[in-house]
């Protein structure tokens, strides 16, 4: 496109300049023309006036003589000039006396003038035979005074167009013209060869997009031109060059700084705790993974979105407003306890504090706020925990002190008087005592087994032997509750290896129980039977039994039924948890079942030394 | 003296036999229930003068019987007190909107039972 372009321009160039000599050819013949014809009418006006006074003062008879000899016939056939159309004269009614004309001439009849003033003049006549423009100069014939006719004198006008004769003036006028224009075109042609040439190299460069220099040579302007754009070129190359390679420095720049930022971003997500980063306008630039976890929102949230979006905890959204009202400023650490409503993914707590962050430079310039957010669920539950643990024992221990509190004041009150009462008042403060006691040995020993200080201290122990032992306490200790009591001990059961103290505790609870829940006219079994790997020791009663929500339920610490029968009998709902815990200990299994107003049955299984033996193998 | 109606509630059997024992001696008429089911209902029969309730009972606890008797009662004058160990805000805030309702601190003295009776 652009190399027709070019093309075009040189062709459009040569093209002008021939239309605009052959114009100014044109224009210069046209003036010239219409000068030689201004200057023919004017000698045509001056010779006509002079010829026809000078004719009207010729003898009369000269001017109407017939033949060769006339006056007129030496004018028309001596004049030089072919522009003379006719000579006539006339009489002085206007007919025609003698007249000299141009073959194909015709000539009009003549209009006498009406005042002698008149008599001599000029007019204009179109002929049409000949088709040419007559210019008419008249003149009185006196004889004296006496008119006796008119001289009339016709003339050709001049016309624009010359005739041929002219032509080859105006040929000889145009040649040099035409030949300096064409001298000028291939002048222009030749100063403006290298620009074109130049344009070229330029349109076939923009073509490859290769930068280079123009290799034309030229002189004067256009060469200063050349050797000024290669200049530029040579500039504009090593520019390139120049921006090229700091280009590729800062690319490699950042691909290192990107590197960093990924690492320090990997860092920081590895971090087992929350961090949000703030800026120095307190806005949050940066939130880890373990944001998202700990606050159940997607880390790109909170960093886009205002803290009330992402933060539901009241508490939590003060502390994070106020360290982006006060950046750089450290904050806590504080422990948010979530409300159940605000507690995700089963977090209770979070410990959050915030740390300034400084840019270590000479100044240690503060930079923003780092916040960081950790799960304190553990420890806030195991601080919950020992805390309820502590006030329900208190709760625990008050019920029985203050049984014992309101019969001691009722004993000061009755004095001795009341036997009866005074009776029922010892043995209310005497059971309410042994509650306290068996709560106390039992927080002692389940707080000891829970913090794992109390370690198993097992030895061989004959389990008959230490089964009727604990047995016969409790037939001894129960002998006015009117039950019928049971034991079933095979001879030959090898030794097992227990903690006899811990064990005879749990037995024990087991049995109390049997006793505690059972009803009138009752029966309590203990019984041992061996298998081939494991031994199982059965307490049965025939009591108020447990019933199936219950059953689950009974080895949680405190736990007390809501059964009426139940809570008729004094408890603290730790018995069974330590059971529990010292079968577990012993890596033993404790199981129940029960049927409600019939019985319970407690089963606890332990391996034999044997089998523990070959699983350790 | 004129004899007032006294409603004891409380699990503990034993509990309740020492405090009706003193109550009575000290002149007042006493009904005792073992549970807030039955307390609840003895309220609308026996129209007691004051209530005396432990907290932690099964079936229907001091706090729920409160309620229930304030769902019942709207503008009962019946003074409660109730018997607790726990001293914790969160044990005893809600008794706010009972103008009704006071605590008694346990161990339990009779003697301050029946002087606030």
């Amino acid at each position: 496109m652009l190399l027709n372009s070019v093309k075009w321009n040189k062709e459009r160039l040569g093209l002008g300049m021939i239309v605009t000599t052959i114009v100014v050819i044109g224009l210069i013949l046209v003036l010239f023309f219409k000068y030689q014809q201004h200057n023919q009418t004017e000698q045509m006006l001056r010779q006509g006036t002079s010829l026809t006074r000078l004719l009207a003062e010729v003898p009369f008879e000269q001017l109407v003589t017939t033949g060769q000899q006339s006056a007129l016939d030496v004018l028309f056939y001596s004049h030089d000039k072919n522009d003379l159309a006719y000579a006539v004269t006339v009489s002085e009614q206007g007919l025609p006396l003698k007249q000299v004309v141009k073959p194909g001439v015709f000539v009009s009849s003549f209009q006498l003038p009406q005042k002698p003033t008149h008599w001599m003049g000029q007019r204009t006549i179109e002929d049409a035979n000949s088709g040419s423009s007559i210019m008419e100069f008249y003149a009185p014939l006196l004889d004296g005074p006496l008119l006796k006719g008119y001289i009339r004198l016709g003339y050709f006008q001049p016309k624009l167009i010359p005739g041929f004769d002219q032509w080859s003036f105006a040929a000889t006028l145009a040649l040099p013209i035409f030949l300096l224009a064409t001298l000028f075109y291939f002048l222009v042609r030749r100063e403006t060869r290298p620009i074109l040439k130049a344009q070229e190299a330029i349109t076939e460069q923009l073509n490859s997009g290769h930068l280079q220099k123009i290799e034309i040579s030229a002189h004067g302007e256009v060469g200063d031109f050349i050797n000024n754009f290669n200049t530029y070129v040579n500039y504009a190359r090593n520019r390139i060059v120049q921006i090229e390679t700091e280009q590729s420095t800062l690319l490699a720049s950042s691909k290192v700084l990107e590197y960093n930022f990924s690492k320090v971003q990997a860092m920081l997500q590895a971090l087992p705790d929350g961090i949000i980063v703030l800026d120095n306008s307190g806005a949050p630039v940066f939130a880890n993974d373990k944001v998202a976890m700990l606050l159940g929102v997607d880390s790109e949230y909170v960093v886009t979105q205002p803290s009330k979006d992402w933060c539901v905890n009241e508490t939590m959204q003060a502390f994070i407003t106020d360290c982006q009202r006060r950046p750089g400023h450290p904050f806590g650490p504080e422990t948010i306890v979530l409300e159940q409503s605000d507690a995700i993914n089963a977090i209770n707590a979070v410990s959050i504090s915030a740390q300034p962050l400084l840019i270590k430079n000479n100044n240690q310039t503060v930079s923003g706020t780092v916040i960081v957010l950790k799960d304190a669920s553990s420890e806030y539950l195991a601080q919950s925990s020992r805390e309820n643990f502590v006030a329900h024992i208190a709760h625990e221990l008050k019920t029985p002190l203050n049984a014992v509190a309101m019969y001691s004041e009722l004993l000061l009150d009755l004095g001795t008087k009341d036997e009866k009462t005074i009776t029922d008042a010892v043995n209310v403060i005497h059971c309410e005592t042994e509650r306290m006691i068996e709560l106390i040995n039992n927080t002692l020993s389940i707080t000891k087994i829970e913090m794992g200080s109390m370690g198993v201290n097992r030895q061989r122990v004959n389990l008959s032997d230490m089964l009727e032992d604990a047995f016969s306490n409790i037939v001894m200790g129960s002998k006015d509750e009117g039950l019928e009591f049971d034991i079933k001990l095979p001879s030959d059961i090898p030794p097992v290896s227990i903690d006899k103290n811990l064990m005879r505790i749990a037995i024990n609870n087991l049995l109390t129980n049997a006793v505690k829940y059972n009803r009138p006219g009752g029966k309590v079994t203990l019984e041992l039977i061996e298998s081939e790997n494991s031994v199982f020791v059965y307490v049965r009663d025939t009591g108020i039994g447990i019933s199936d929500p219950d059953q689950s339920k009974i080895f949680q610490q405190f736990f007390r039924s809501e059964d009426d029968l139940v809570r008729e009998r004094s408890g603290h709902g730790l018995g069974l948890t330590l059971v529990k815990d010292i079968v577990e200990l012993h890596q033993g299994k404790l199981s129940v079942s029960s049927t409600p107003g019939k019985g319970s049955e407690f089963i606890i299984e332990f391996q034999k030394e044997t089998e523990r033996l070959k699983q350790a193998v | 003296m004129i004899l007032k109606k006294i409603l004891l509630v409380d699990d503990e059997p034993h509990i309740l036999r020492v405090m009706k024992m003193s109550l009575e001696r000290a002149g007042f008429d006493v009904l005792t229930a073992k549970n807030g089911v039955e307390g609840l209902a003895s309220v609308h029969e026996y129209q007691p003068d004051a209530m005396v309730l432990d907290i932690d009972m099964p079936k229907m606890n001091g706090k729920e019987l409160c309620i229930k008797i304030h769902d019942a009662l709207p503008n009962h004058q019946i003074p409660i007190f109730i018997a607790t160990s726990r001293a914790e805000d969160e044990f005893r805030d809600w008794i706010a909107p009972f103008p009704m309702v006071s605590f008694l601190e346990k161990p339990l003295s009779l003697r301050a039972l029946v002087l606030r009776l």
